[in-house]
């Protein structure tokens, strides 16, 4: 019985060893943490009143200057424009997802539904989590897309399609944009 | 005769501009003037940040019929209501006939 007790005794000090160490080399990461910010992304969205969780994926430029676009074979998905802010940060941070695809509803089906106020969490590989609050939702023609306003002015924007959808270009009419200022 | 060659910057400012030509090992020299009659090119504004213009595409159109689009579709809750008469009906249905 007492060689057992020695087993418990010797495994809770190597434990209580081992989590110590572990724990400053945390505290080092923390520490390191603000030079690798170029490297932070965002990597999940979570809007708790429309019950939406989804991953982030990066999203560049195509050679034409277009915002590339998530993958219609992964609906689920949102994407975050990698040539704006960390969300998190100064600056606009840019993140698009689908409505849906060709057959069934994708990750931004819900989005026009937001209201003012709601709240828009972003959760980074930093581990931190950047709060935005709702300011307002437009609905705009796609040939009249605010560019400047959307990836240029302080804030989170989610954008997504909506309107009618134009058969004969197989493209919606209309954009679907929320604009959310940082809480924390 | 002497001749030569210059290259002019780009916003050179229009103008009377003396040009003196001197021969290296005589006394040579001469004198000249070039006048710039073009004004100056308006520089371009140098954006500093740039950004797509153009808007995202993001939909394929699987649920035009009743999604973004319209509100066509019949609401969830009436929905519900139908799938739950029916379910009665088949129930009270299923005790008729075998019951």
């Amino acid at each position: 019985m007492s060689q057992w007790r020695t087993v418990v005794v010797a495994g809770v000090i190597t434990g209580t060893l081992l989590y110590a160490v572990a724990g400053r080399d945390r505290q080092e990461e923390r520490a390191e943490a603000p030079k690798r910010a170029a490297a932070v992304t965002p990597q999940r969205i979570d809007i708790p009143s429309l019950k939406l969780k989804a991953p982030l994926m990066r999203l560049g430029l195509t050679k034409e200057g277009d915002v590339e676009l998530p993958p219609f074979e992964k609906p689920q998905v949102a994407g975050w424009y990698e040539g704006s802010a960390v969300p998190g940060e100064k600056g606009a941070s840019v993140i698009i997802g689908h409505v849906d695809t060709k057959t069934a509803a994708a990750v931004f089906y819900r989005l026009r539904e937001v209201r003012k106020g709601d709240e828009v969490r972003i959760s980074r590989s930093d581990g931190k989590v950047a709060r935005y609050r709702v300011d307002r939702i437009e609905q705009v023609s796609k040939e009249r897309f605010p560019a400047e306003r959307v990836y240029t002015e302080d804030g989170l924007r989610l954008v997504t399609c909506g309107g009618p959808f134009d058969r004969r270009r197989g493209q919606y009419r209309d954009n679907i944009i929320v604009y959310a200022s940082l809480v924390t | 005769m002497v001749t030569g060659s210059a290259v002019l910057r780009r916003d050179v400012n229009p103008g009377r501009y003396p040009v003196e030509v001197r021969c290296e090992g005589t006394n040579d020299s001469g004198t000249a003037r070039l006048t710039v009659t073009r004004p100056r090119p308006t520089p371009t504004p140098t954006p500093t940040r740039t950004y797509p213009t153009r808007a995202p595409h993001a939909g394929g159109g699987g649920t035009a019929a009743s999604g973004p689009a319209d509100e066509q579709g019949i609401p969830l809750p009436l929905t519900g209501l139908g799938v739950a008469a029916l379910v009665a009906g088949g129930v009270v249905f299923a005790r008729r006939r075998f019951g």
